[in-house]
């Protein structure tokens, strides 16, 4: 017995039902006669609240930051310090009133988060601390973790680990230790390093995704993740490979970047394909896999000679077509296999 | 959100569905899937064709060593791979030939233009009449969506240079006189909304013109774009001459934007019988962009337009394209008011209430039976 749902109990949808039409398989009549249903389906009421929600918020809280900065000569530090820090305050227990449960009490806990980086701010005016940019985002994500993790909000979360990444990134420059870095020492360790950030954040994702947590189900909040992950591995292995152009370095850890790269691309493809289906993730890693290749090719057909002849140029195009070619194909087949699974 | 099952059930007057029609529309569905590429992946194909494009063209190039007197048979050369890379596209032999003539298709063109614009002779208004017949041919000869999407952007966007700087500035040659630049920009914007109209809000134009209609989409946000960064004032300085110029370019694209946010509105609530059953919601919706206009937020109301567009017609592509302009130009308006900083801090608090108040009066008046939903 044939148990697999049938096509036609989806949800419809606009784009569905014009693809219908094109395949002439719904009549004019009938398509804007089903449009218009699923048009009056859709959750205006719910985007109009949410949307003039965010907006009011953000506007008035960008007027305050402006009255702020029109009196900032005026006041004195502990006005100043008074004033962000009741923010942070008038916020928090704002969210505590709304309830974390409902939508505005999520922003205002956002909000809080957001206010506490000002607060930082400004206290490192007031005391001239001194302060390092990277020590500002490390302490402002430390305060704001204990909030981040009760309020059940996975833009807070996403907020979080931005934080960290920023201070991550303000730290390889002015690394204390073993001397100042020359600038491919800090792109090398910048991306290594947010390389293993992102991608343990993305792994807890992962695992906590398999318990049923409502708030955690947000397929986005993967992609994010994963998209922040890739681009840092995929930026060493470039910066590897052209790197080998400089004739004082040596071939062998660009070899190694692309061996370790390798070994992630296909433990991220095993994993998205095989156990726990997504498309658009293993598109993320077929377009990164792609720009490396491209980039691999040009530098063994040496693309920095002064004359290029014009094989060179047809034969990388065909390689781009190829490589390119392949990564659709490949994430065709997997749409189609899952598919028929 | 009901299934389509559940829509042919109701579809009433509208169509008959019985047990024969609805399998066949299974079929019709299952056949969809199949062939269907979800847009992530057409931007994947449209990375790898635009970047092997130009690596034909380098090859084209060194070929024919570059040089000006070869111009001609560069040209002819990209009129071949044209015809070669329609010839290819057309045939069904899987995503790897519809790259290569995609990619082959795009350097061909490239080489059209090298090889017969002549850059001494009107070399815009030649490019302008190029494109257009290029765009034209192609979507009629080469049915690919990128292919489609990408000649039509481009025609659209050589086509605005043309209107704003004529054969002028920064080019050799007289520049466009005033009124006839208000009236050609104006023309080219209600074009523009028209069209978008044209191609998305009618299904039937929509299953041959949805690449034209991106390219529009595309081609509008890139206008405004380059309005935010002044790149036409600076292109075309003294052709801004009067305050009616002005006046005309700014504010009457902008009443122009409203009207297109309130036509689509009608539409996405029904059509003229929704403005019949609620005309409250309809005389508020147009006060408040009465209100838009008048505060001169073009961009914001391009944004809006965008947001509703995606929002109704459920494409995340535009929608997604409105949410990220959305808070660029709603930045871009209020960092360029010219006010001082407690006079901007006292009209952003005042929009943020007036946001909350509208809030609150649509959940009071309007959708009285709404219960928030997590």
């Amino acid at each position: 017995m044939n148990t697999l749902p049938s096509p036609l109990d989806r949800p419809a949808s606009t784009p569905i039902l014009r693809r219908l039409l094109a395949a002439k398989a719904l009549t004019p009549p009938e398509i804007d006669a089903m449009e218009l249903e699923v048009r009056r389906e859709l959750p205006w009421q719910l985007w109009l609240d949410r949307g003039l929600l965010s907006l009011g918020a953000v506007l008035i809280l960008a007027g305050i930051g402006y009255f702020f900065a029109h009196n900032w000569n005026h006041l004195t530090d502990n006005d100043k310090l008074g004033l962000a820090g009741g923010a942070v305050l008038l916020s928090l227990i704002g969210a505590t009133w709304a309830g974390l449960d409902l939508f505005l009490g999520k922003l205002l806990l956002l909000a809080a988060s957001a206010l506490v980086g000002v607060y930082l701010a400004v206290f490192g005016q007031v005391y001239q601390t001194g302060a390092n940019s990277y020590e500002l985002f490390t302490g402002w994500a430390l305060l704001i973790f204990p909030w981040v993790a009760l309020g059940r909000f996975m833009p807070l979360w996403i907020m979080w680990i931005g934080l960290l990444n920023f201070a991550l990134g303000f730290y390889w420059p002015i690394f204390p230790f073993f001397g100042v870095l020359d600038s491919w020492n800090v792109f090398r360790d910048e991306t290594i390093s947010l390389l293993l950030l992102n991608g343990l954040a993305l792994l807890l994702r992962e695992s906590a995704g398999r318990w049923p947590i409502s708030w955690f189900d947000r397929g986005w909040s993967v992609l994010i993740l994963l998209t922040a992950t890739i681009i840092p591995a995929a930026m060493e292995t470039i910066g590897e490979i052209l790197h080998t152009w400089d004739a004082n370095s040596s071939s062998k850890s660009a070899f190694i970047a692309c061996l370790l790269y390798a070994v992630f691309i296909t433990s991220l493809g095993f994993y998205y394909s095989r156990l726990r289906y997504s498309l658009p993730a293993l598109a993320i890693a077929t377009l990164s896999t792609c720009m490396v290749l491209t980039i691999l090719t040009i530098r063994f057909l040496d693309f920095d000679k002064p004359h290029l002849d014009a094989g060179t140029w047809l034969i990388e195009g065909l390689i781009v077509l190829a490589i390119f070619g392949g990564g659709v194909f490949f994430l065709r087949q997997q749409r189609l296999s899952h598919q028929q699974n | 959100m009901k299934s389509l099952k559940e829509l042919c059930l109701n579809a009433g007057n509208a169509g008959s569905f019985g047990p024969e029609r609805l399998r066949q529309l299974e079929e019709a569905l299952i056949e969809d899937h199949k062939s269907d590429m979800p847009w992530y992946l057409h931007i994947i194909v449209g990375i790898g064709a635009w970047m092997a494009s130009c690596f034909f063209l380098g090859f084209a190039l060194v070929l024919v060593d570059w040089q000006d007197n070869h111009r001609m048979e560069i040209g002819i050369s990209g009129v071949v791979l044209l015809i070669i890379a329609v010839v290819v596209g057309r045939q069904k032999w899987g995503v790897f030939f519809g790259q290569c003539a995609l990619a082959v298709s795009l350097a061909g063109q490239a080489m059209i233009y090298y090889g017969f614009v002549n850059e001494h002779h009107h070399p815009l208004a030649m490019a302008t009449v190029f494109s257009i017949v290029l765009a034209a041919l192609l979507y009629i000869a080469y049915p690919q969506f990128l292919s489609r999407l990408m000649t039509c952007f481009a025609s659209l966007q050589i086509t605005l240079l043309w209107i704003y700087t004529g054969d002028g500035e920064p080019f050799s040659g007289p520049q466009r006189i005033q009124s006839h630049l208000s009236e050609l920009v104006l023309c080219y914007w209600a074009f523009h909304l028209a069209a978008i109209c044209w191609c998305f809000l009618r299904p039937r134009c929509s299953v041959l013109f949805a690449p034209l209609g991106y390219a529009l989409i595309a081609s509008l946000t890139a206008w405004q774009v380059e309005n935010l960064t002044n790149i036409w004032s600076l292109t075309t300085t003294g052709n801004y001459g009067t305050v009616w110029v002005m006046l005309a370019l700014f504010r009457t694209r902008t009443i122009l934007l409203a009207l297109t946010i309130l036509g689509v509105s009608i539409w996405a609530a029904g059509g003229i019988s929704a403005l019949r059953e609620k005309p409250p919601v309809f005389i508020g919706l147009a006060l408040t962009l009465i209100a838009l206009v008048w505060l001169g937020s073009g961009g914001v109301l391009l944004a809006l337009l965008f947001m509703l567009l995606g929002f109704s017609l459920q494409s995340r592509v535009i929608l997604g394209l409105g949410l990220i302009l959305f808070p660029i130009f709603l930045t871009n308006y209020y960092y360029v008011l010219h006010l001082d900083l407690l006079a901007k801090s006292v009209v952003l608090i005042g929009s943020g209430l007036a946001m909350l108040l509208l809030r609150a009066g649509l959940k009071r008046w309007v959708f009285i039976e709404f219960k928030e939903a997590l």
